[in-house]
């Protein structure tokens, strides 16, 4: 992993401002912070967003987070770290597939004491999101269809 | 998605050395390969390997990840290769985020015959670290201190 004396990182970069490609196109070794939003209150999420980590950081009940429009490649973090419940929603119904359900309307983590820690990772297609749940093995992820 | 002939990555370049933006400003189809870490014994993380996926191939023993000081963007994953235990310790007590625990100290996979394809992704938003169980499966326990 070369790493040159002046830099921080270990990505190699292209005229010092910019990732640089390896010869197969690729950022190799890739360096990268990620976006971090917290929100307090239902928020409509935006697809300019795409790559952020949402917590729900400093809530006092139930977060709702209502996806964009589907658009290919859209991808967002949902992490609760509240007491109250964090829930992720399509924009329309039936555009998510998440834990045995192919057309579910929203995910969420609503259980008492299951609920800190959780986290949703939802990528979409243009036409339908994917729920990856994070999860301890105890926790329980409410599918509504 | 473009592929132009003389590149193998889908991603579109900047002068083929580069990632190039979109009309919004966003890395569009991003190709890009992961900076992996072999650690085989405890490590404390830099804040400039953000980014990266930590494995413990051919550890003897258990192995602690500390994190650096918190700071918005910092991301990590850690994941257990050997069957001896794997923690991740907040660099201050009390400010990592983690399953029923808003502010946990460490995380950890301390089971016996539960070590071995489990991992964490862990990110900052500057005032807590956030951790994300990978389940090598669903009745892997995680351990929270």
């Amino acid at each position: 992993m070369p790493k040159v004396s002046t830099r921080q990182s270990h990505m190699e970069v292209f005229l010092g401002k910019m990732p640089a490609v390896d010869g197969n196109h690729y950022i190799d070794d890739m360096a990268f912070k990620v976006n971090v939003l917290a929100k307090t209150a239902d928020y409509t999420v935006k697809a300019s967003e795409s790559g952020t980590f949402f917590t729900d950081y400093g809530a006092a009940g139930t977060v709702d987070f209502t996806l964009p429009a589907a658009a290919d490649g859209l991808n967002y973090h949902f992490y609760s770290v509240a007491a109250g419940a964090l829930k992720v929603i399509g924009a329309a119904a039936d555009l998510m597939v998440a834990f045995n359900d192919v057309d579910a309307n929203d995910v969420s983590f609503a259980t008492e004491a299951e609920i800190i820690g959780a986290a949703f990772y939802v990528v979409c297609d243009g036409d339908q999101w994917y729920v990856f749940p994070y999860l301890e093995e105890t926790v329980t992820v409410t599918v509504t269809t | 998605m473009p592929k132009p002939s003389n590149r193998q990555t889908y991603m579109k370049t900047y002068m083929g050395k580069a990632p190039g933006l979109n009309s919004n400003d966003i890395i569009d189809n991003i190709a890009f390969k992961l900076n992996i870490v072999n650690k085989t014994a405890d490590y404390t993380v830099l804040a400039s390997e953000t980014g990266t996926w930590f494995t413990n191939v051919e550890a003897t023993g258990g192995v602690n990840y500390t994190l650096p000081a918190k700071a918005d963007g910092l991301i990590y994953w850690f994941f257990n290769c050997v069957d001896f235990e794997l923690m991740v310790t907040a660099e201050t007590a009390n400010t990592i985020a983690a399953h029923n625990d808003a502010a946990g100290s460490t995380v950890a996979f301390t089971e016996a015959s539960e070590h071995i394809g489990n991992g964490f992704m862990v990110f900052s938003d500057g005032t807590l670290w956030y951790s994300a169980p990978l389940l090598g499966a669903h009745t892997a326990t995680m351990a929270v201190t």
